[in-house]
């Protein structure tokens, strides 16, 4: 089976082929993306970032294409990311996949953006049943697969991580996505205790909470803290209280995988951060490769074999999009393998 | 009083101390000890595990007051974070598998009567219940905290919810959860009770992409 699957949840528009048979296992063939970049200082417009995704669209699906060495009467069938994510952008990436669907005559699959991280980052990492840390713009959540469909272990309740890290960069006038920015800023702290901003530490039972640490944050910054040291501090306080809760759920579940995926996946300390941890519990760590990390084509067409095998394939007409779709209410797994509906 | 059985606990690595039993002046006893995190910088580090040692065993002592069981303390040192306490020989709740109509019931009242002595337990997970004969007595107050706002009344039962979710059905889950607000009523009474059910609700609401059932 070949699938095509389409990305375009947020700042990436993306097209990935990735290609899944009993034999050769899975295997992506080929991912294509163009990232809309917001001026400095600010952060995605959904409107600009959508009409961005429509210029580039065409270009980016013909050259995941090529890449692949396939024509478009190779691709068995079409995925796109239906949510959760901004409206705008979303629309782009469904326009596209219903057209080739309806014009090439291909089977449609509406998949959990979400959950194409997780399968993905599952295939790669060759996992059978990991506790998943997602991480990125739009997610901070520790989620774990059980027979009724993934539930969600912890999560932050305010700011995800993504947005803690832009949120800050557009304070210091970076443009977003801004992690590795602040992550080059907090590597250039030569520590220091006296020098380090104190900052809060929110661990609520599982859960996280990143509003007032950025509050803390930006006013060490207006009292003239410098931004290195804020950036080291903000990092080494939100990633220990990641790998604190995660070890809690790791602990609470019993689980012997730690899959890590998102776009936060990439940053270097936080990997470190949760390797130390896993290593003290004899826990498997599994970083998404950083090329992957990010939204990306390919992920999507990784979960469409999932959900094309949970019956949600649909017609055209009725290939939606929905914005906020959470990762625990999707359907699949038990039950029989009914038409499943996206909204 | 429970009799002197003879104990069986092996330590417990847990995600936040490490849990031994140990002998105290002859009797079995807890000793709870909040290990270095070596991926944390030591600062932060030596920082968070001497101030949760402190509210740990302050918490514990009010909770006591409020007439709510937990384990008596026998020792703490805040510099090498170590609590000695009360040994509960038990089933957590987790693993019962007995009335839990009842003991839900209990776990909900005793909630109400650590929050109406302004003590938010912090982690109200099923682990951290254990079940002695008609005895249900709470442990783990490491993330526990004073307040009396209803946000954290609110969240602490949110997180008795989700936890009992993610060991049941969301169906029994959920009235299992209702057999606890039942017990919270009991004690709280009708007026700080739905104060409770309606932010336990907007919390609900809160969660990233969340929807109204």
């Amino acid at each position: 089976m070949i699938c095509l699957g389409i990305e375009s949840t947020a700042h990436t528009f993306g097209a990935g082929i990735c290609e899944l048979s009993p034999e050769t296992g899975f295997k992506i063939l080929s991912d294509s993306k163009d990232i809309y970049r917001a001026p400095e200082g600010s952060g995605i417009h959904p409107r600009e970032a959508a009409r961005h995704h429509v210029e580039v669209c065409s270009d980016v699906i013909r050259q995941s294409l090529e890449t692949a060495g396939k024509k478009i009467s190779d691709i068995d069938f079409i995925a796109y990311s239906a949510g959760p994510g901004l409206g705008p952008c979303l629309r782009v990436g469904a326009v596209a996949a219903r057209s080739l669907a309806s014009y090439f005559d291909k089977e449609l699959v509406p998949v959990n953006h979400a959950i194409g991280h997780i399968e993905l980052g599952k295939f790669l990492g060759d996992l059978h049943d990991p506790l998943v840390l997602l991480i990125s713009g739009g997610h901070t959540a520790i989620a774990g697969n059980s027979p009724d469909g993934w539930k969600i272990f912890g999560e932050t309740l305010d700011l995800t991580l993504g947005q803690l890290l832009d949120q800050l960069g557009r304070y210091f006038g970076l443009s977003s996505p801004a992690g590795s920015k602040i992550e080059v800023l907090a590597s250039e702290f030569k520590f220091n205790e006296k020098e380090m901003p104190h900052l809060p530490y929110t661990i609520k039972g599982n859960d996280v909470s990143y509003s007032g640490l950025l509050s803390a944050a930006k006013d060490a910054v207006a009292i003239g803290q410098p931004k290195k040291a804020v950036s080291f501090s903000v990092q080494e306080a939100a990633f220990a209280m990641l790998t604190e809760a995660t070890e809690r759920a790791l602990s609470f579940t019993d689980r012997s995988e730690l899959l890590v995926t998102g776009g936060v996946a990439a940053n270097q300390r936080l990997s470190r951060m949760l390797q130390t941890m896993c290593d003290s519990r004899g826990v498997r760590l599994s970083v998404i490769p950083r090329q992957f990390a990010g939204d990306c084509g390919a992920q999507i067409a990784a979960a469409g074999f999932l959900f094309r095998e949970n019956g949600y394939t649909v017609r055209a007409e009725k290939a939606l999009v929905r914005q906020s779709w959470r990762i625990d209410r999707v359907q699949l797994g038990s039950g029989s393998k009914r038409k499943r509906a996206v909204a | 009083m429970i009799e002197a059985e003879p104990a069986n606990f092996s330590p417990i690595d847990g995600a936040e101390a490490r849990i031994e039993l140990v002998d105290w002046y002859g009797k079995p006893a807890i000793r709870k000890a909040r290990m270095p995190k070596p991926y944390r910088i030591e600062l932060l580090d030596r920082t968070i595990r001497s101030r949760r040692t402190k509210e740990e065993v302050e918490i514990l002592h009010a909770c006591k007051l409020a007439g709510v069981d937990c384990p008596q303390v026998h020792f703490a040192d805040p510099i090498s974070s170590e609590i000695i306490m009360e040994y509960i020989q038990g089933t957590v709740l987790k693993d019962f598998r007995g009335d839990t109509e009842n003991v839900l019931r209990q776990v909900g009242s005793k909630t109400a009567r650590l929050h109406l002595n302004r003590i938010i337990h912090g982690d109200l997970t099923t682990k951290n219940m254990i079940i002695s004969g008609e005895r249900v007595a709470f442990i783990d107050f490491g993330l526990s905290f004073f307040s009396d706002r209803i946000e954290d009344r609110a969240e602490d039962l949110h997180l008795l919810k989700q936890a009992l979710k993610s060991s049941e059905s969301t169906r029994k889950a959920n009235s299992q959860f209702e057999e606890a607000m039942n017990g919270y009523l009991d004690i709280a009474g009708k007026k700080d009770t739905a104060a409770v059910k309606k932010q336990i609700a907007k919390i609900e609401l809160r969660g990233r992409y969340a929807q109204v059932d």
